[in-house]
């Protein structure tokens, strides 16, 4: 040892650390760096939640844009589609018991009693939520509604919807072309498939207007039978 | 010791080098319990960041750069500046304390007395080259200052010790004189 240092260390004996003072040195080393840890934890934790919610957040964004994009045209065509072949299987599953049942009801001469009103509440309940107002009132004033079921009925035959196809006109696209496939049963036991084809204009998802397609030589096949 | 034996033996270190940093610490700011905060910041900053340390240098010289750096901190500091303008107002040292005037009763602390006569500059080059035993090319990478200013301060800092202490006896250096 250097004598500069040798004196250096003799005058400076009483500069020292005390064992107690050295001991909580130890300890708020080991102090600091334990909170040091549960900050970077704390830290960690924020940080992870906080892109978790940032992802979810983003996540749910990009869904709803996505489906704000497809909503203008998948759901407004879905409906009106719905709408039409809800329709459509009512009018050309038939006869229908019930139907015939309140109609035979209304022929008793109850036009204006209890079987009237369940007349016009089965019509509304079963077309009301597909047709507009205008095209509900045309619907029954014109006996398109319920049609096929009183024809079925009186000229003892029964049909059944297998199929329908329903496509947008492209350049009118209110207006829906549509083709039912049925299948076509005789009192005799006789069988035949028909294809009854129309056309539907609708307003914001509910029908205006449907008509049928059917030629004389169509609605003579399917009045065979009498 | 390697640096995974580091986390468990904080208090090893602290009992092998305290004091040797305390009295390094104490040179340079001239007051003791400043010097035990400055040592107390060292060794809970040293055991933070543990894994820095590499071995490439001794323990004790990473651990005595880092007092330098802290003690210069704090020569640097308002708080310091502070203190030395009330120091010049008041006409007399805040080292002045009841602790420090026991102690040169108790001891003659002739050489310290004449280093605290010494600016900064000076006296850290000797604590450095004399106490610590580290090259001048070592203290002029601590410092960030060329080897030569270095050399020269030595020199210097021995002239001006020497007029303190006439006749003060340095010793040998095995490694390199200046």
């Amino acid at each position: 040892m250097n004598q500069f240092k040798e004196d250096l260390n003799r005058e400076l004996q009483s500069v020292s650390f005390s064992k107690e003072k050295k001991q909580l040195i130890a300890t708020k080393a080991k102090a600091k760096l334990h909170s040091q840890k549960k900050r970077t934890n704390r830290q960690y934790r924020f940080v992870l939640t906080t892109f978790t919610i940032f992802a979810i957040g983003f996540g749910y964004l990009l869904w709803q844009q996505a489906d704000f994009l497809n909503s203008p045209q998948t759901e407004p065509l879905d409906k009106n589609i719905g709408a039409i072949q809800a329709v459509l299987e009512h009018e050309f599953n038939a006869p229908n018991e019930e139907v015939i049942h309140i109609v035979n009801g209304l022929s008793s001469g109850a036009e204006s009693g209890p079987l009237s009103s369940e007349y016009y509440s089965y019509l509304e309940d079963t077309y009301g939520p597909y047709f507009t107002d205008s095209g509900y009132e045309k619907f029954v004033a014109t006996g398109l509604a319920l049609m096929f079921h009183l024809e079925a009925d009186q000229s003892n035959y029964r049909i059944n919807v297998t199929k329908i196809d329903v496509e947008q006109n492209k350049e009118t696209p209110t207006n829906y072309h549509f083709t039912v496939y049925i299948n076509h049963e005789k009192i005799d036991g006789a069988k035949m498939k028909l294809e009854i084809p129309g056309i539907a204009i609708l307003r914001e998802g509910k029908i205006e207007k449907i008509t049928y397609l059917i030629d004389g030589e169509l609605w003579r096949e399917m009045k065979e039978s009498e | 010791m390697k640096v995974g034996e580091l986390v468990e033996g904080i208090e090893e270190i602290i009992a092998e080098h305290g004091d040797y940093l305390l009295r390094v610490a104490y040179l340079y700011v001239e007051n003791s319990a400043t010097a035990e905060d400055i040592v107390q910041d060292v060794f809970i900053a040293f055991y933070e960041k543990r894994n820095q340390y590499r071995g490439e240098a001794s323990l004790k010289t990473y651990l005595v750069k880092m007092t330098v750096n802290r003690s210069h901190d704090y020569l640097r500091s308002w708080k310091n500046k502070r203190i030395m303008l009330f120091e010049k107002i008041k006409g007399r040292s805040t080292n002045h304390t009841p602790e420090r005037a026991m102690l040169e009763k108790v001891e003659k602390q002739e050489l310290v007395d004449a280093l605290f006569t010494l600016s900064i500059n000076y006296r850290e080059v000797l604590i450095l080259y004399y106490f610590q035993e580290i090259t001048t090319v070592e203290i002029a990478k601590l410092l960030k200052c060329p080897e030569a200013t270095v050399r020269t301060r030595l020199q210097r800092a021995r002239k001006q010790l020497e007029k303190q202490i006439i006749g003060y006896e340095w010793g040998e250096l095995r490694r390199e004189s200046i």
